[in-house]
């Protein structure tokens, strides 16, 4: 039998939730064009080539070294281009994705990644072009609701704030916002205005984001209602104390 | 039992108006919401925001140079875009603007940082013990008197053994002060009282007898050099100007040899064997001496916060 990772513990719905999103086994929600994509990221305008800092790896004459040769490089490490990121907010209040998942997620599942965890928001640095296969892969799948999760490079409040009147998440620049029942983003991630209105889809209701989340929350599935994760959670806590310390040595 | 500190705080944060930001009107906001109306009121909204903007304004025209104004934030869009909130200063009922929390702005910010860099403890008892064996000298509660009143000449920066000598404007230093305290009753109440930190009358009764338990019947000055002295110099400047000024004193109250042998124990004692620092050195690489408020462990900076002391 092949080997399958157990990647977390436990039987609750967000234990299982944050298996999914390790193993990278992500339903797809919605459809994003590339161009769309390409426009809400703001690196670069839609249809133009991906600028380079350097030339492709095969014109460079690379050194003579093993590793290289071991690793095959990104598409976009090959093709020289430039480092850009993406970053989202995620709401406290059941958003999918807690920004340590998303950086699980990104290490676990692609290459050339450079996550960057923080308490309310979560930064993925890597080559343009797979910087966009990522970003399609993300904001296309269950790790990211529209309404209670946003692109944002700067201005990122909102992941504690209490949810607007019609249950997003604030956002200080207004980028993206529920119309017509869907979400729409009208300006890049650094809130600059582009010249079309993304149709990010529909947000999801207030009971598949609570089935969905990745959040322990009293109000929902409580982090100490999971046994299991909580005998895992004291052993690796143990095992970090005591590491390296033997007595008798 | 009574609601906790925090829950009302938060209900003066989130469920009451404060300046126009509508918080507890249109917001109608309770504590324990998880959606509210966010109503983009923008800058205005706060009286202190729209303080500094007048002011900001004024100094752009007086110096004929930009200076400070709120809709430069992001390109237009000022902040406020979710209500302006404020704080309760935690152990009491003061509620205040995030910014008058900004330690340029905090007036009480810069004498807790001033008052933990200014400020050094060195103990008597190591000193005395020299003075009696090592000199043969007499230590009475009159020589500690004495000595006490010297060094609250000496220590803002006085001359007190040299001749011909600057000095320090005593204007410019009256904020500098030498006080002692024990846990000993009876050497307490032969100090003059200017002289004395009764550690019974600053502090409630529980408090008040694990402080003396712990002193016992040593003793120990709390220096306070100063701040002038401590804005110019660095943290570690501080024990150094005790040091200096406390071994002169010694040298003139006990009618001692400026350069004997002794002096150097007396020294060590002031700048090293009996001294208590504030703080400790902070790492390398932020290159800032021992007794910044830096290197002030979270534990001492309880201590040191009056906020139970005042408000038991």
């Amino acid at each position: 039998m092949a080997y399958k990772p157990q990647y977390y513990p436990g039987n609750t719905s967000v234990a299982k939730n944050r298996r999914k999103h390790m193993a990278g086994d992500l339903e797809k929600m919605r459809d994003i064009s590339d161009e769309d994509l390409t426009a809400i990221l703001g690196h670069r305008a839609p249809g133009s080539d991906f600028p380079s800092t350097h030339p492709p790896l095969a014109e460079m004459g690379e050194p003579d070294c093993p590793v290289r040769e071991v690793v095959e490089p990104t598409p976009g490490a090959a093709a020289g281009d430039r480092m850009r990121y993406v970053q989202f907010a995620d709401s406290m209040y059941n958003a999918p994705a807690v920004p340590y998942w998303r950086s699980y997620h990104a290490a676990i599942n692609y290459r050339g990644v450079d996550p960057g965890t923080l308490s309310g928001r979560q930064v993925n640095e890597m080559r343009e072009r797979d910087l966009e296969e990522f970003s399609k892969d993300v904001c296309q799948t269950e790790i990211t609701d529209w309404g209670l999760a946003g692109m944002r490079g700067c201005t990122v409040h909102g992941h504690s704030l209490r949810l607007q009147e019609d249950g997003t998440m604030f956002d200080m620049l207004d980028r993206r916002r529920l119309e017509g029942g869907v979400m729409v983003m009208d300006k890049d991630q650094v809130g600059v205005p582009i010249d079309r209105k993304v149709n990010l889809g529909k947000p999801m209701t207030e009971s598949e984001a609570a089935k969905r989340t990745t959040f322990y929350r009293i109000d929902n599935v409580s982090f100490r209602s999971d046994k299991e994760v909580i005998e895992h959670v004291q052993r690796v806590w143990e095992l970090r104390t005591k590491y390296g310390f033997v007595p008798k040595a | 039992m009574a609601d906790p500190r925090f829950k009302k705080a938060m209900e003066t944060k989130y469920a009451k108006e404060w300046g126009s930001n509508k918080c507890g009107g249109q917001a109608k906001n309770k504590i324990t919401d998880k959606k509210t109306k966010y109503l983009r009121l923008g800058y205005t909204q706060n009286p202190r925001k729209v303080e500094m903007a007048k002011c900001g304004a004024a100094i752009t025209k007086k110096r004929g140079l930009q200076a400070y104004d709120p809709k430069l934030h992001l390109a237009g869009i000022p902040m406020g875009q979710r209500q302006l909130t404020p704080y309760t200063i935690s152990g009491t009922d003061i509620v205040c603007d995030g910014d008058d929390l900004h330690f340029v702005n905090n007036a009480a910010m810069q004498q807790e940082w001033d008052d933990i860099r200014r400020t050094c403890v060195v103990g008597l008892d190591l000193a005395h013990e020299t003075l009696e064996k090592r000199l043969g000298k007499e230590v009475t509660p009159e020589t500690i008197n004495y000595y006490l009143e010297v060094l609250n000449h000496a220590m803002p920066g006085a001359a007190i053994v040299q001749e011909h000598m600057v000095e320090t404007h005593p204007a410019l230093v009256d904020d500098c002060y030498v006080k002692v305290f024990t846990g000993d009753d009876t050497l307490q109440d032969e100090i003059d009282k200017q002289f004395v930190i009764n550690i019974d009358n600053e502090f409630p009764d529980n408090q008040a007898k694990q402080i003396k338990a712990t002193v016992g019947k040593t003793s120990w000055q709390a220096v306070h050099i100063p701040t002038i002295v401590t804005r110019t110099e660095d943290g570690p400047g501080t024990s150094r100007w005790m040091a200096m000024q406390v071994g002169m004193t010694f040298i003139s109250a006990y009618h001692m040899c400026a350069g004997e042998a002794a002096v150097g124990e007396l020294a060590f004692t002031a700048k090293h064997a009996g001294l208590v620092e504030m703080g400790d050195m902070i790492p390398a690489r932020r290159a800032r001496g021992p007794n910044e408020p830096g290197g002030l462990s979270f534990g001492h900076m309880a201590d040191i916060v009056q906020t139970s002391r005042k408000t038991p």
